[in-house]
């Protein structure tokens, strides 16, 4: 009989990209800051100057975006790493130019997540994108 | 400005996490614009696959895959955020070695017991089945067959098939693997409440002023409620965290007050508290007086072991509940020798700790919050233990309200929703009713337009007889869907393989993957697993959560619910149902199981054309109708007037879930309470209205020990449990590579000093060995989980080691759960 096999599937065609909250203590969020911007493969898209940043990454497996979580989470003051949003796209479609004349919508309207009911006016997902 | 595909998915991250962080982004971020063409995905809800929590996933789907995931915002459980299990989601469906065809060892063409895998057709696995199944029943009567399914069965699934074995079969032997990790927390709740599940709900974890955990590892098991405790402690300065265990574990990190105890002593340890409420007047004797009786429990109850074993026979009440009523007062004589002195004693908390953990409860200014999971449960008294838990909840009235909230928290995604609600134990039925009462069985055959009195009142095979049945040959055609059972049951190498190795027996297991279960199977049957079917799942705060199918299973891979009913197919009631019956009944005769049991005029009621044109729906479409809502509504049925009110299936496709009973459309927060719970009558304050006279149950119960004790020889306790990133026995989680990456393999933890006594380093192999069994697995001095010296804890999900064949299959006498959290063991260098 044999065991449990591990699918170990090095999809080297797609590509993953994610994002997660940090949290840290407010009195950190300087020195936090810094130590996100220091690291490579590392993107800061904003934070709210008391303890919380938005980061995105992209790596060609998952296991590449565990271990950059692990390291954020090791930073001085760092409390909690959450994980939000992740997707996986085919990597040769990626760098894909998208048409300016297209360039016509807002990316909170495109963030409406397509729910089976009607998204309410005071959605969260959309008012707190400015 | 030019943007690529990256830039707008980048974005799209960007934004779905700062919208739960609710911050806003710079606006430089804001500006990416763009058409809704570049990154096109639909979005659909769906409750995460895995524990119990029920956390709301926001699922996208391209090109018929899951491409992408994340929490959904608008989601009370989880407000967006996932751990790492639900954020990895959209790859447990595309491991390599997914099964998409049924798989039949074969041997010259032919089915042959010790003959290799085979793929066939579903007809010709249907064949061999129809034919093993017939003749067990033909043999053996009702008894001969059993299934063993899981509490991650949908609400449909799980309800589908205790309609072919109960209504259709007449056999109550079926059980769910939730046997192995809730039925003691049922029995402790139909014992001092006499309905089941938690009163309260996650809202408590805003409102309490204090939590206690006992046994319970929630920092690395419900790592989203985890989140919302530690917001709560870390804003507001006044809250406590008293974090109990047999070992210290990364939820210590957070405890205010750390408590390692010696196993078996949280009985203790509970009594002692109850004493100290009692002795500080500190009981809320209005609440008592009005809503609270007491009862002493027989004991010296036995270990649930065979009739033969030493242990059973020694016990002078074995499997006995009985109790018989006394007072207040009696009770405080009961445990007035629980003093902090002697639980210091038999526990090794310190007396100074034990007290301030009694202070919380007995405060009455401190709301407080009990949660607990499989130490509790896992426990060879466990019924008693969360009644005692019950006990000091009761004494002071601490129950029913925003913060004041005694906590049973699951481990699978719908362990309340259909193993306890639908009733898929071998006792249960639907509601919380039972097999044994002719009352209950005359309501399911009334529903179920079946004959009157046919119904088996004879409780089936619960989990661990239905693997000492097989190993009898007392069972012989046994079906097992949604779950891991030789990897995950108790003392495998004497009873379970065994078992289904024995040639009498005929064994189909139904799954995504080819776990070790199934690899020990005769048929293997393809299933289709999450948003690849419809279904419906219950949290462990009474959340009923739906979703659609999103894509299509690969291959020939159908869900169980197809699967049961497409066997229904199979039989008709001549073959079945007794003659005798049949005469009464001639309508019936003739009939195939399908039609009796799906076709009724209620399963089939709705449509397809009701199912939204936006999604699939593989089984409706197959079968004719909308079988999800059909089997939904007849199900809701049990309940509705009943306490256990659901609202009606569309409704769940528009919310979040809402929390039973559903009346008026209006969910319920907490049960028992007047003016939150509409069963309880005006004037009543609290109702606890699933026992007769409205009054919940104190029960006086003493420390019993372990089944099995260190000694000189076996010198060291074994607790088994989980790790985050492996839930439960691993096979779909083993399967995606950065899980599997973050702990490639289980270790045996141990205290250093453990260690340098035996000669041993970090690093060593060694067996782990116990009187049934070895395992060889390797030594883990620091790390995450810490135990105290003479205790070893070794993980329970990496099927090369299987920790179960060392793990004894002594049971709770009342629940019939087994005790996996404490044995005898030594461990020898290898």
């Amino acid at each position: 009989m044999r065991t449990n096999k591990i699918a170990l599937d090095d999809v080297t065609e797609e590509s993953h990209i994610s994002s997660f909250i940090v949290f840290c203590r407010e009195d950190k969020h300087q020195l936090v800051e810094d130590a996100l911007n220091a690291q490579p493969d590392i993107e800061l898209h904003g934070s709210d100057d008391k303890g919380k940043f938005v980061v995105v990454t992209e790596a060609k497996h998952q296991g590449i975006i565990m271990d950059r979580i692990d390291l954020i989470s090791a930073i001085d003051g760092v409390i909690n790493t959450s994980l939000v949003y992740h997707q996986v796209a085919a990597i040769d479609e990626l760098a894909d130019e998208i048409e300016e004349s297209k360039l016509d919508q807002p990316i909170e309207k495109i963030h409406q997540p397509e729910l089976c009911e009607a998204p309410s006016d005071n959605d969260a997902s959309s008012h707190t994108v400015q | 400005m030019k943007l690529t595909r990256r830039d707008v998915i980048k974005a799209q991250a960007a934004a779905t996490a700062a919208a739960v962080a609710g911050i806003s982004l710079p606006a430089s971020a804001s500006n990416i614009i763009t058409s809704s063409t570049a990154n096109k995905l639909t979005w659909s809800k769906a409750p995460c696959r895995f524990c119990g929590t029920g956390c709301g996933i926001s699922v996208a789907t391209k090109d018929g895959k899951v491409v992408a995931t994340h929490g959904d915002e608008k989601a009370p459980v989880n407000k967006g955020l996932s751990c790492v299990k639900g954020y990895f989601l959209s790859k447990i469906m595309y491991g390599k070695d997914r099964l998409t065809t049924p798989m039949l060892r074969k041997k010259d063409g032919v089915y042959n017991k010790e003959g290799e895998f085979t793929p066939v057709s579903w007809d010709e696995a249907f064949d061999i089945m129809e034919v093993k199944f017939k003749k067990a029943l033909k043999e053996k009567g009702p008894t001969g067959v059993g299934m063993f399914g899981s509490g991650q069965w949908t609400v449909q699934e799980g309800y589908a098939a205790v309609k072919l074995m109960k209504a259709g079969f007449l056999s109550n032997n079926i059980d769910p693997n939730a046997r192995h990790c809730m039925a003691s927390a049922v029995g402790g709740f139909m014992r001092t409440f006499g309905i089941d599940e938690p009163m309260g709900c996650y809202d408590d974890m805003e409102a309490a002023d204090a939590f206690v955990l006992w046994g319970s590892n929630m920092a690395e098991m419900h790592p989203i409620l985890w989140t919302r405790i530690a917001d709560r402690r870390l804003s507001n300065p006044h809250v406590k965290v008293a974090v109990l265990s047999t070992y210290e574990h990364r939820s210590f990190d957070l405890a205010d007050i750390p408590a390692v105890f010696t196993p078996q002593t949280d009985m203790v340890l509970l009594n002692a508290i109850a004493n100290y409420i009692i002795e500080s007047g500190s009981v809320n004797h209005d609440f008592v007086n009005k809503h609270v009786n007491f009862r002493e429990g027989v004991t010296d109850i036995g270990y649930g072991l065979r009739p033969t074993h030493e242990l059973q026979k020694k016990a002078k009440n074995p499997n006995s509940g009985a109790s018989t009523p006394i007072d207040l007062d009696a009770f405080a004589k009961f445990v007035k020798p629980y003093t902090f002195e002697y639980a210091e004693k038999m526990s090794g908390v310190p007396a100074r700790n034990i007290e301030k953990i009694a202070k919380l409860y007995a405060d009455p200014n401190t709301k407080v919050m009990s949660l607990w999971t499989m130490g509790v449960n896992q426990h060879t008294r466990g019924v008693w233990t969360n009644n005692l838990l019950y006990n000091i909840h009761l004494l002071t009235g601490k129950i029913s309200e925003p913060g004041n909230s005694p906590f049973s928290l699951t481990g699978q995604p719908s362990a309340c929703g259909t193993a306890r609600e639908v009733g898929t134990f071998s006792h249960r039925l639907p509601a919380d009713m039972v097999v044994k009462n002719p009352k209950h069985r005359a309501i399911a055959e009334k529903i179920w337009k079946i004959p009157a009195g046919i119904l088996n009142g004879t409780p089936g095979a619960h989990a661990v007889k239905q693997v000492r049945d097989l190993k009898d040959s007392k069972i012989n055609a046994y079906w097992i869907q949604v779950n891991n059972n030789l990897q995950a049951g108790p003392n495998i190498n004497e009873e379970i393989l065994p078992g289904y190795r024995n040639p009498d027996n005929f064994i189909v297991t139904s799954d995504a993957y080819p776990t070790v279960t199934a690899e020990a199977s005769d048929l293997i049957l393809p299933t289709a697993m999450w948003v690849e079917k419809e279904g419906v799942y219950g949290n462990a705060e009474r959340r009923t959560q739906a979703w659609y199918q999103l894509v299509n299973a690969p291959g020939d891979a159908r869900s169980d619910m197809w699967q049961v009913v497409e066997f229904s197919k199979r039989f008709t009631t001549d073959e079945v149902w007794p003659a005798e019956v049949l005469a009464a009944n001639p309508e019936f005769k003739g009939k195939t199981l399908y039609e009796v049991l799906y076709k009724n005029g209620n399963v089939n009621q709705f449509p397809i054309g009701d199912i939204s044109s936006d999604y699939e729906n593989q089984e409706s479409k197959d079968f004719g109708f909308y079988i999800q809502k059909g089997l939904f509504e007849e199900y809701a049925s049990f309940g509705r007037g009943h306490a256990h009110d659901l609202a009606d299936y569309d409704t769940y496709h528009q919310v979040r879930g809402l929390r039973w009973p559903v009346v008026d459309g209006k969910e319920t927060k907490w049960r028992f309470k007047e003016g939150s719970d509409p069963y309880v009558k005006e004037g009543a304050d609290f109702q606890f209205y699933g026992h007769k006279d409205n009054k919940a149950i104190v029960f006086a119960l003493p420390y019993e020990p372990p089944a099995e004790s260190p000694d000189e020889e076996f010198d060291m306790w074994l607790s088994t449990g989980r790790v985050l990133e492996h839930w439960h026995s691993g096979s779909m989680t083993q399967r995606v590579p950065e899980l599997y990456k973050a702990f490639p393999n289980a270790v045996c933890f141990m205290h250093p000093e453990d260690a340098k006594k035996r000669g041993m380093r970090r690093g060593d192999e060694v067996k782990v060995i116990s009187r049934r069994g070895e395992i060889k697995t390797r030594i883990e001095t620091r790390g995450r989980n810490k135990p105290p010296v003479g205790l070893v804890f070794v993980p329970w999900f990496d099927a090369s080691q299987l920790i179960n064949k060392v793990t004894l299959d002594a049971t709770c006498p009342l629940s019939k759960q087994t005790d996996y959290k404490k044995c005898a063991v030594k461990i020898e260098k290898v």
